[in-house]
């Protein structure tokens, strides 16, 4: 079942973006290419932060982003976990915080409850209390993807997740990171340009650039 | 000693200030992250107050609130409101000559707030009003806060604007640089002294109070 489908068009001084693919469940595709190819502005047009200047995209059946039609659905409401390449998480937040933010539920006992399990999804729940600046760059890692997660979104963006990560941590990351996906069941879009990242956690490639 | 224009100034000040911070904010927020037409016109205007003599601005106010004026007719008819030698007219006055430290120092301290991270909060499913709140104003709360300083200190040492449309009433409208200037013209030094000392004081003070809340950081 298609859970992804994306056929966008940008303008750019130099070249002309135009891509089309989709995403099935629990497929973690992979858009592979040089920096500046246009990987990142994908994704962000997934997640609704910027606009292409044509095409479409339609998250679970349902069109997010039509050109022709006027269909802009904002990006609070399109159920997508992006985490961009610096990570993102709120330096003033301590992580249960940042993870606590994410979540819908009215309940702070729910929220705090749901926060532990997660952090305990990936052995960090003895961090909670930390901020992001006192975590290593693997964990800021793992805390910004759960903090993702926490919506409990349809499709979950990556961009470039190792490259602030040392190059031996990488490895033992990438292994941890698709243990960890596969239990989600999600499609996952991973920008990366790193050739190692497509072998070990890809299963379908768009090549850019 | 003559303290009443210490009170005044101090009023005044207050009173500026808050409006000050209620109108600077929303304004810093929108020269620091909107993007529309005449962006650049509001952003020239908002900054003439720093440009143009005080002398100059506080004519304009005079003309524009003056009861001669379509404003100053509205206000003395409807709300029964006079503006010109009152107390309120020196808030105004103080408010529209600090207004750009505020506006200023809120747009580059919003500014400097990394836009990747109200980006995350908004697919995370976040209102614009709750990333104001909760991301983009903690996070620039120290430079909203220096602004708010230094528009006090502003308020407080106002002389040419407040001059022009509060005049020098003693006990009404003279402030503290009013009744420097008017101690000094009188060759009434002892009050001069006093009143100078005192302004130094307090401004030593809240650059001291400044420079230690704005170096804290728990992140």
């Amino acid at each position: 079942m298609v859970l992804l489908k994306v056929n966008i068009q940008k303008k750019f001084d130099d070249f002309i973006l135009e891509k089309a693919w989709e995403v099935e469940k629990g497929e973690v595709i992979s858009l592979f290419g040089p920096s500046g190819s246009g990987k990142s502005l994908t994704i962000q047009s997934i997640a609704g932060l910027i606009n292409p200047d044509d095409g479409f995209i339609e998250i679970n059946r349902e069109l997010v982003f039509h050109k022709q039609k006027n269909i802009y659905c904002p990006s609070r409401d399109r159920g997508v976990g992006y985490v961009p390449q610096n990570y993102g998480l709120f330096p003033h937040m301590k992580i249960g915080e940042n993870i606590m933010f994410a979540m819908k539920e009215r309940d702070k006992s729910v929220k705090k409850k749901k926060m532990v399990e997660l952090l305990n999804l990936v052995g960090l729940e003895n961090k909670r209390d930390r901020y992001p600046h006192q975590l290593s760059g693997g964990e800021r890692q793992r805390i910004a993807i759960l903090r993702a997660l926490a919506i409990n979104p349809k499709v979950l963006l990556l961009d470039e997740p190792f490259s602030a990560v040392d190059i031996p941590v990488r490895k033992m990351l990438r292994k941890e990171i698709k243990k960890f996906l596969t239990q989600w069941n999600i499609p996952v879009v991973l920008v990366t340009h790193d050739p190692e990242d497509v072998e070990m956690l890809a299963t379908k490639v768009v090549h850019y650039g | 000693m003559n303290w009443s224009p210490v009170y005044l100034s101090l009023k005044i000040a207050f009173y500026s200030t808050l409006i000050t911070a209620f109108v600077g904010i929303p304004l810093g927020w929108l020269l620091a992250r909107g993007r529309f037409i005449g962006r650049n016109i509001l952003s020239s205007i908002v900054t003439l107050p720093m440009v143009l003599p005080p002398t100059v601005l506080g004519y304009y106010l005079l003309i524009m609130i003056g009861r001669q004026s379509f404003i100053g007719r509205w206000l003395q008819n409807t709300f029964n409101i006079n503006l010109v030698f009152t107390w309120q007219g020196a808030v105004l006055a103080a408010t529209i000559v600090s207004l750009p430290l505020m506006i200023q120092a809120v747009q580059s301290s919003i500014e400097s707030v990394d836009k990747n991270l109200e980006d995350v909060a908004r697919t995370l499913g976040k209102s614009e009003l709750v990333i104001f709140f909760r991301i983009t104003l903690p996070l620039a709360w120290q430079g909203i806060f220096a602004g708010t300083v230094l528009a006090f200190a502003r308020a407080m040492g106002e002389f040419g604007a407040t001059l022009m449309v509060a005049g020098n009433i003693p006990g009404k409208t003279q402030t503290l640089s009013i009744a420097i200037y008017d101690a000094v013209q009188g060759g009434n030094y002892q009050q001069a002294n006093f009143l100078v000392m005192l302004i130094s004081v307090i401004t030593i003070i809240s650059l001291l109070l400044l420079n230690r809340f704005t170096h804290i950081r728990r992140w």
